[in-house]
């Protein structure tokens, strides 16, 4: 084995063969566009110029595809790409109300117009009912804790990982995927156990709510794709060549 | 693309294409969302604390 290694160029022996690296140019090319589309998209206000963005990503791929580069598995790119544009709306939608930036103007008329559309909490009484002022739901809040802190910030980890082919990406984004599982069930309840206040209070009730949610529900379809794919494209950074002491 | 997803098995073909229309729903709705708001209801829109009760 040491023999072996010593014949090995350094550069060589320290190369990663993670499946990432051995996609041809244009699949990092197009991943820069891909993560600028979807942090713009993410943050409703700049959409347009990620939807541009993400656009060029796909003619990048497209193009790169038909000249026979090696590109990452669309399916991987697809997947990767609704979870993370869903991690980053969500994230910053919450993140907006949480913080005190629901005191800015803007603030403000983003969080009443949403909720006059889909959530009577975020209207009625807004700012005036919990100690930390934002949606007058005590539910709510509480819930936001969860996908502001801790879900949104590991899916957007994860996500990243996993579109870069590493394992820690694979398996991240099931765990995250479970968690959104049961922050969906649990904002459904909070927001149906409170129906009187909030989506009783709303433009478009129910059926506008379930409207507006679904795409981003149906999220949990990712997690029995998860599941059955071939685990062995995803792999861990390469363990550095080992070398005998002295 | 679209032979790719094709060539995937059942269950892989009917989620990645669901997912596909969801990017492209989730970024209508991304784009649309403030444009609206502001358009129907103008900058500043709020109901004043304790209002509407």
């Amino acid at each position: 084995v040491t023999t072996h290694l010593d014949k090995l160029e350094p550069a060589q022996a320290e190369k990663p063969l993670r499946h990432y690296d051995t996609y041809g140019p244009a699949q990092k090319r197009a991943d820069k566009y891909l993560s600028s589309g979807i942090i713009l998209t993410g943050t409703f206000f700049a959409g347009p110029i990620g939807i541009y963005c993400l656009v060029r990503a796909y003619l990048i791929l497209r193009n790169a595809q038909r000249e026979g580069q090696r590109i990452r598995p669309w399916a991987i790119t697809i997947v990767g790409t609704i979870v993370l544009i869903d991690a980053s709306i969500n994230m910053l939608g919450w993140g907006v109300d949480l913080s005190p930036i629901h005191d800015t103007k803007l603030g403000l008329t983003f969080d009443s117009g949403w909720g006059v559309m889909f959530d009577g909490a975020y209207y009625v009484d807004f700012n005036g009912h919990t100690s930390m002022g934002g949606s007058s739901a005590i539910t709510e809040k509480a819930l936001q804790l969860i996908p502001v802190l801790i879900v949104m910030p590991m899916r957007i980890v994860a996500c990243i990982a996993f579109l870069q082919m590493r394992k820690v990406g694979y398996q991240y984004l099931i765990i995250t995927s479970w968690m959104y599982v049961a922050m969906w069930v649990a904002y459904s309840a909070s927001i149906t156990l409170e129906f009187d206040h909030r989506l009783g209070n709303t433009l478009y009730g129910v059926t506008g709510w379930w409207a507006y949610n679904l795409p981003f529900m149906l999220l949990w379809l990712v997690l029995p794709y998860l599941m059955t794919i071939d685990k062995r494209q995803f792999s861990d950074e390469p363990a550095r060549s080992f070398r005998p002491p002295g | 693309m679209w032979e790719e997803v094709r060539s995937l098995p059942v269950l892989h073909r009917v989620i990645v294409r669901i997912l596909m229309v969801n990017i492209c729903v989730a970024t209508v709705l991304a784009c649309a969302t403030v444009p609206y708001i502001l358009i129907r209801w103008g900058y500043g829109f709020v109901l004043e604390p304790g209002g509407g009760e």
